[in-house]
């Protein structure tokens, strides 16, 4: 452990206070303190603190959608074998269906954390855990089979426009993930609804 | 009030080295000082030049504000050293302790004298920064006639004083402070813990109200706003348990008596115990007959660990407080913290830690667990405010400083250590007790 935080000591050093790439310590901060709970002590207000903070929170959050993950993902593959009338085990079901979404999922995440990212650099604050979340509740409300493009688009949308326009998490008056689904809705409205829905398509 | 108040939201923080119920008497100590600091929106304008000669009740200083409104020394001796900070503002009052020289007062039976020569002696005594005024907690304003005065002897803080154990011999003092008391004002409420057979029970001319249940129901702001809430330009006044006793004394002897019995507690103190001294006592002192590892890296409060005010092994007493907490640094890092139910030493009121499993006392650093991050709605802070208000729309009203929303929202019935449990509680790790103590000095300003 001593070890890793000595490593990363020395590799913060160019990010730190005068240096030459401060401008960037709020990316190498996040890393860091997803590493490492950061050896900050209470300044003022109470001298000791609950266990729980922002990055806790939400990774509860993202626990606790876990099961809904699992079995969404599992009745991706359900619904897609049932369709085609052929026999499938549940790790069958479960295979195919996170084919399709852990896709879905690792662009939300990619596209939602790098405009984060960026915007913390550029407003010059720490990153917000908030995306955590918000990342997989989005490929969790899109229809399975959307475009991978469109799921970076909507996901570029609901950031830029639903949170960050708003001065980041904890400002935003709209709900995020639910607003990518609505603009996923209204921009591509073919896809999000039955007349581009594979299976029926097929159907006699 | 036979039936009793009962706090439901809260939360017990069992924090280890609990002060044994031991008291040791009358310990002295080199230097005290006077701390303006304790009172709040007080300037201080000094009467004395440092070298000056003091005896035990001269007048040190006075506020700019009201200039009947004297502080006092605690103890005989030299005025050392005015501390000053940045702007010349006045840190500590630091007295080295020489002779027992005493200022004395002319004083008679309480129900003999009217209000005005009570208060008057008050005044001159320099009792008078006993009494706290509420709204914003100020020191009372003498020309005021107050609805109430509220005394908590229910001790709810982690590691706070027991007010019955502090008391208990001196019960005789205390019900002369409170006949002094009672002719300030026709009412005066004293809370005590509802689970203990109360020898304060028997005090005359009080309201009892005996209160149960999880911290903060001995603040004060809980115990008004649960038995006769502020209305708009109400005033009602505190005193604090040990500062009766002061006030007894005073009305015995006539002489100010500055006496202050803290409990030395937390973890890092090796025999956690009362010790009895007197206001602005020096906390090395304190620290050595505590048994006090002063090599380690440590954290001393005057105050508990909630709302406490940062001092110095070197520091002193504060004016107020009957505890004075000890506990570790916490600036060390912790791999994966982030992990719920990774540290489970560390407590945690959202149960994100298995704490809650056992009713073992905690030794708790003060590392902040995290970094400060935008307020997030997780109604963590509702379920530690025992009031009816809304206690992060309050807190945005005064963040934003929008006084109008502000009075709608309650800011005359709290304080600033109200918050103590939010602070600890919340996600965000914002600093609560800032902002309402921000607010509260623009209200102060603005309002008056």
């Amino acid at each position: 452990m001593s070890f890793i935080r000595k490593k990363l000591d020395q590799i913060r050093k160019p990010f730190e206070k005068g240096q030459k790439w401060e401008r960037f310590a709020p990316a190498i901060n996040a890393f860091d303190t997803f590493l490492f709970v950061p050896n900050h002590t209470t300044s003022k207000g109470a001298h000791v603190r609950d266990a729980v903070d922002l990055k806790r929170t939400m990774i509860t959050v993202v626990l606790a959608l876990m099961p809904a993950l699992v079995y969404g993902i599992y009745n991706t593959g359900y619904q897609h074998f049932i369709q085609l009338g052929q026999s499938f085990t549940f790790m069958d079901a479960f295979l195919h269906g996170a084919f399709k979404v852990v896709p879905m999922i690792v662009v939300s995440y990619v596209v939602g954390l790098s405009i984060e990212f960026a915007f913390a650099v550029y407003r010059g604050h720490e990153v917000n855990e908030g995306y955590l979340v918000t990342g997989l509740l989005i490929p969790m409300i899109m229809p399975v089979d959307i475009p991978l493009w469109m799921v970076a688009i909507s996901v570029a949308f609901a950031v830029l426009i639903a949170k960050e326009a708003f001065g980041g998490t904890g400002m935003n008056i709209l709900n995020p993930a639910l607003t990518a689904r609505a603009f996923a809705f209204f921009a591509y409205p073919t896809y999000m609804s039955v007349t581009k829905c594979g299976s029926l398509k097929q159907a006699p | 009030m036979s039936k009793g108040l009962r706090i439901r939201r809260g939360a017990r923080i069992n924090l280890k080295g609990k002060a044994e119920k031991i008291i040791n008497e009358s310990v002295g100590s080199r230097t005290y000082a006077l701390q303006p600091d304790d009172f709040f929106a007080l300037t201080p304008k000094m009467h004395l030049k440092e070298g000056a000669k003091v005896q035990a009740g001269t007048p040190v200083f006075f506020s700019k504000n009201n200039p009947r409104i004297q502080f006092v020394s605690p103890v005989a001796g030299t005025l050392k050293a005015i501390v000053r900070g940045p702007k010349r503002k006045i840190l500590e009052v630091v007295i080295e302790a020489q002779g027992d020289e005493a200022v004395s007062h002319t004083v008679a039976q309480p129900e003999k004298m009217d209000r005005e020569a009570i208060v008057e002696v008050l005044l001159q005594s320099g009792s008078w920064p006993f009494l706290r005024q509420r709204p914003y907690n100020v020191i009372a304003d003498p020309e005021v006639h107050p609805k109430a005065i509220y005394i908590s002897a229910f001790a709810t803080a982690p590691l706070d004083a027991d007010f019955e154990f502090l008391l208990k011999d001196q019960l005789a003092s205390f019900q002369k402070g409170i006949d002094v008391l009672h002719q300030l004002a026709e009412t005066i409420y004293l809370a005590t813990d509802q689970n203990y057979q109360s020898a304060l029970a028997a005090i005359k001319h009080t309201t009892h109200i005996p209160v149960s249940g999880p911290h903060p129901a001995g603040n004060e702001s809980v115990i008004i706003h649960h038995t006769d809430p502020l209305a708009m330009h109400e005033k009602v006044w505190t005193i604090r348990p040990e500062d009766v006793v002061n006030i007894g004394l005073l009305f015995e002897t006539g002489q100010y008596s500055a006496q202050r019995t803290v409990a030395v507690a937390g973890s890092a103190v090796g025999k956690p115990h009362y010790i009895k001294t007197k206001i602005g006592a020096q906390l090395s002192t304190l620290c050595e007959i505590a048994e006090v590892d002063t090599q380690l890296n440590l954290r001393y409060i005057n105050g508990d660990v909630l709302t406490g005010r940062r001092t110095q092994q070197q520091g002193h007493l504060g004016f107020y407080n009957n505890l004075l907490s000890i506990i570790l640094e916490g600036n060390q890092y912790r791999m994966f913290g982030w992990m719920p139910f990774k540290d489970n030493g560390i407590p945690s009121l959202s149960k994100t830690s298995f704490a809650w499993l056992s009713n073992k006392a905690k030794a708790i650093d003060t590392n902040l667990n995290g970094e400060e991050r935008a307020l997030v709605v997780t109604g963590e802070m509702e379920k530690v405010f025992p009031m009816d208000i809304y206690p992060m729309q309050l807190l945005k009203a005064c963040m934003i400083g929008d006084i109008e929303k502000m009075e709608w929202l309650g800011i005359y019935e709290v304080i600033p250590e109200d918050f103590g449990l939010i602070d600890f509680a919340n996600t965000s790790k914002i600093e609560a007790q800032e902002i309402i103590k921000d607010a509260m000095y623009l209200m102060l300003k603005e309002v008056g």
